[in-house]
């Protein structure tokens, strides 16, 4: 049995479809729940912040579906689901909006409690909400 | 003298010439829209058929850009064949799309960049929308004419028309459907006003 084709099939097979049905194993895409509670959870707090005080300013406008698909892709890429990420940098698409610090906050509360309520486990929400921290230094440009 | 006067006399004959072959369009004609109510209507596409002419171009283009999370301009009237470029000059990423049965297309438009250029090839209404900006909103007009105007703010186009007897077409955002509405036009030698009321 070849080894390596073994371990490189499943990656080959998420990257050919734009959404895994089965991401790889062992990655944090897979432990958080893979498409079906990532989509959901992200379409939740998507929904929620554009209806939030603290955070509905600037989501004015835009189209929620196509926010969560992408933000959806994006969590699958970086937590090793094995999509490609298509959307926009994140410098590139608030810098007109100036988000505000207690803005991005609010939001990650917002995903915190999100992925509770869908009982993602404590160990794969820490994961996922460290890979996303550093995107506040390209999100938040006010103060 | 005879001379003199055989030159004066092919001159005027050469000058009356000229002057009839800028005749073909030189006739004056307005256009003058208003609503259901009586109010001048704005924005009014009218565009005028005129038989013999050519009802497609292979030449001309013209732009449809992005700018402030919104279509530059909201409403470009164009010839049937003119090829449209959507430049996206916002600081923002945009997906320009429509469903719209004479050109159904999706262009994702990258912040600073153009994409291939779209050939509206049919006549009729083309509506514009964007997949990330709700509020987003353009029409193009395609129409089977060079001679085409829009209304001002006073409900007034004018329109520069050979003599003859022609079909006027027009459209208002304000009219349900994608279709273009149209009924005859009799221009004759001097100027003249065509006045059009656009119920919804």
């Amino acid at each position: 049995m070849n080894w390596q084709l073994f371990r490189i099939t499943p990656l080959a097979t998420c990257l050919a479809l734009a959404a895994c049905a089965s991401p790889p194993e062992g990655s944090l895409y897979a432990r958080l729940g893979g498409q079906p509670v990532v989509s959901v959870v992200v379409q939740r707090t998507i929904d929620r912040a554009a209806h939030d005080p603290r955070t509905q300013r600037s989501f004015d406008g835009i189209k929620l579906a196509t926010v969560e698909a992408s933000i959806t892709q994006q969590i699958c890429a970086i937590s090793g689901g094995g999509c490609q990420y298509e959307g926009e940098t994140m410098a590139k698409s608030h810098h007109d909006l100036h988000i505000r610090p207690s803005e991005f906050d609010a939001l990650v509360d917002i995903l915190r409690e999100e992925l509770d309520a869908a009982q993602v486990a404590p160990g794969a929400k820490n994961d996922l909400l460290e890979l996303l921290a550093p995107m506040k230094r390209d999100i938040v440009t006010a103060s | 003298m005879s001379e003199l006067l055989r030159r004066g006399t092919r001159l005027l004959a050469l000058a009356l010439l000229g002057l009839c072959a800028n005749a073909a369009l030189a006739v004056p004609w307005t256009v003058q829209v208003r609503d259901a109510t009586g109010h001048p209507l704005a924005d009014a596409v009218v565009a005028v058929l005129v038989r013999g002419k050519p009802a497609r171009t292979t030449t001309a283009k013209a732009e449809m850009g992005q700018f402030n999370r919104q279509f530059t301009p909201q409403l470009l009237v164009v010839q049937t064949g003119t090829e449209v470029s959507f430049p996206n000059r916002d600081s923002v990423r945009h997906q320009v799309y429509s469903f719209s049965p004479i050109k159904v297309f999706e262009l994702k438009l990258y912040s600073g960049t153009s994409s291939a250029p779209q050939v509206f090839d049919k006549p009729g209404v083309a509506a514009l929308a964007c997949n990330i900006h709700d509020r987003m909103h353009a029409n193009i007009v395609v129409v089977d004419t060079p001679l085409f105007a829009t209304t001002d703010a006073s409900g007034t186009a004018h329109l520069d028309l050979p003599a003859g007897e022609h079909v006027l077409e027009y459209w208002h955002e304000q009219m349900k459907g994608a279709a273009l509405q149209s009924q005859p036009l009799n221009v004759g030698e001097s100027a003249g006003t065509t006045l059009l009321t656009i119920a919804e």
